[in-house]
């Protein structure tokens, strides 16, 4: 199999013609999607010509100093995009998200970059980036679900978790119930994934090395370990998460502070 | 116990300054209890009363002031340690989403437990308020609101508090069922020298023992 058939310009400006169809359904249904649906196609557009770019000239730099900052970027927009969602928030969250998602991408990614593939130099930015922003996007889903019923758990059923006080739990012990049921709450979106992958859907990235020329099976194989990462990753980062957070809703007297846990507004 | 005299305060409150949600409520509460004393705090509503329970069962955090239970501090005594010591029966009865045996059990899977769970005691307690007919694998949650109460009772009794703090633990219930609590956390205080400080709104309280006015407590700011 040789390369795969370069799109030129015109060709993409036919792909717009399928937006312009699903515009004509919003119209014709009266949705009311249309600009919001223009406003996506050209964000779409934007971002990633955007990021091709941007990763062209990063690619070339062949750097550590280039592909470390654009790592530290990404990991900062999905720590805020994990924060957006949760009904409820705590202080100082965004720097726990950062941390937590900082360390369970980076830990995976250079493990599997450096031990697995053996990736040479390290910071192989053909490698690392696609990679860490796969396990990114999914942590990133699972730290925000686990942050929620976590923070869901401690204010809602906060009377629980001071009965297990009250009868002589420590704080660990009394985090230990909404822990486990905030981790498992980050886990669900990937277990489920894992367990109809290749049934229900080709996952994009094995798609596009299919697309790009690849033999199916070196796809397949590379989409195993992403997989697996990203389930580490996410696992890690749920962990972490919930941790970090609940450390900082028990006192040193480890009594519950559910003044600290704040709507969003 | 052992380690206590019976002359010297059990349970003791200096100074000690309540708030709640940042406003102050109480200041200077002082008070000390002997081995099964009573004591009722009074006072109108809102004046502090369940917000001081909080304070004394080590769930919310006094702004100064000290407590010491037979002599030492709660951080000494550690304060998982100290909660099951001087033991908070909640006002409306508060079990988990698991069996009755579950729910009795939990407090000696915590590493602050200082004994197996006592079953031949559960099993006395549960027989005393009534309750020796539940299955021990029933979800305790259906049954009625005294029945309940009385089991969060045994949980609190099995856990040998040298203070129990009550909140209203009866205002809910039936009168057999208020009945039932009052005799055998009278009997507790007879027997092991248990002390108990409750709020009790409904009634003057059937035990005997001191009530100790809130009202002269008041912070300055929220008096009326």
């Amino acid at each position: 199999m040789s390369g795969t058939v370069d799109l030129s310009a015109l060709d993409l400006a036919l792909g717009v013609s399928l937006v312009l169809g699903a515009g004509l359904v919003s119209f014709a249904l009266r949705l009311g999607l249309e600009k919001r649906l223009a406003i996506a196609s050209l964000r779409t557009v934007l971002q990633l010509l955007l990021i091709g770019y941007l990763l062209k000239f990063i690619f070339g730099l062949q750097s550590a100093m280039a592909v470390l900052p654009l790592i530290f970027v990404m990991i900062f927009l999905a720590a805020r995009t994990a924060l957006g969602r949760p009904k409820r928030r705590i202080r100082g969250g965004g720097g726990l998200a950062f941390l937590s998602l900082a360390a369970s991408a980076l830990l995976t990614t250079f493990a599997v970059t450096s031990l697995v593939i053996g990736v040479e130099p390290w910071f192989a930015p053909r490698y690392v980036i696609p990679l860490i922003g796969m396990v990114l996007g999914n942590s990133m889903n699972g730290i925000s679900l686990s942050l929620d019923a976590l923070l869901e758990h401690l204010a809602e059923r906060a009377d629980e978790v001071e009965l297990e006080l009250s009868l002589g739990a420590s704080a660990r012990e009394a985090a230990r119930c909404p822990l486990q049921e905030a981790v498992r709450r980050g886990m669900i979106p990937i277990l489920n994934t894992m367990m109809v992958v290749g049934i229900v859907s080709l996952p994009g990235m094995m798609t596009g090395q299919i697309l790009a020329g690849a033999d199916p099976m070196l796809a397949v194989k590379y989409q195993i370990l992403i997989m697996f990462m990203i389930a580490a990753s996410t696992a890690m980062g749920a962990m972490l998460m919930s941790m970090l957070t609940a450390r900082k809703l028990f006192s040193r007297e480890q009594r519950l502070l559910r003044e600290r846990i704040l709507r969003r507004k | 116990m052992e380690e206590h005299s019976p002359y010297m305060n059990l349970f003791e409150v200096r100074d000690l300054a309540v708030e709640a949600g940042g406003r102050p409520l109480l200041e200077s509460v002082s008070f000390s209890l002997k081995p099964g004393d009573v004591l009722t705090l009074g006072g109108p509503s809102g004046v502090g009363k369940s917000s001081l329970l909080r304070v004394l069962a080590g769930l919310d955090m006094s702004s100064s002031g000290s407590i010491f239970l037979a002599g030492r501090e709660p951080c000494d005594w550690g304060w998982p340690l100290y909660r099951r010591r001087v033991n908070l029966l909640f006002q409306k009865p508060l079990l988990l989403e698991m069996s009755l045996r579950e729910n009795l059990e939990l407090a000696f899977a915590y590493a602050s437990a200082e004994s197996e769970y006592p079953k031949s005691r559960a099993d006395a307690l549960l027989h005393r308020l009534d309750l020796s007919g539940k299955r021990q694998e029933e979800d305790p949650r259906s049954f009625s609101v005294g029945e309940q109460q009385r089991l969060c009772l045994v949980r609190s009794l099995l856990n040998e508090p040298q203070v129990l703090l009550m909140d209203e633990p009866t205002s809910a219930l039936d009168p057999e069922s208020a009945r039932l609590v009052h005799e055998l956390v009278e009997s507790e205080r007879a027997k092991q020298k248990m002390s108990v400080i409750l709020v009790a709104h409904d009634r003057r309280s059937e035990q005997e023992g001191s009530i100790l006015d809130l009202t002269q407590f008041r912070s300055g700011g929220s008096g009326a």
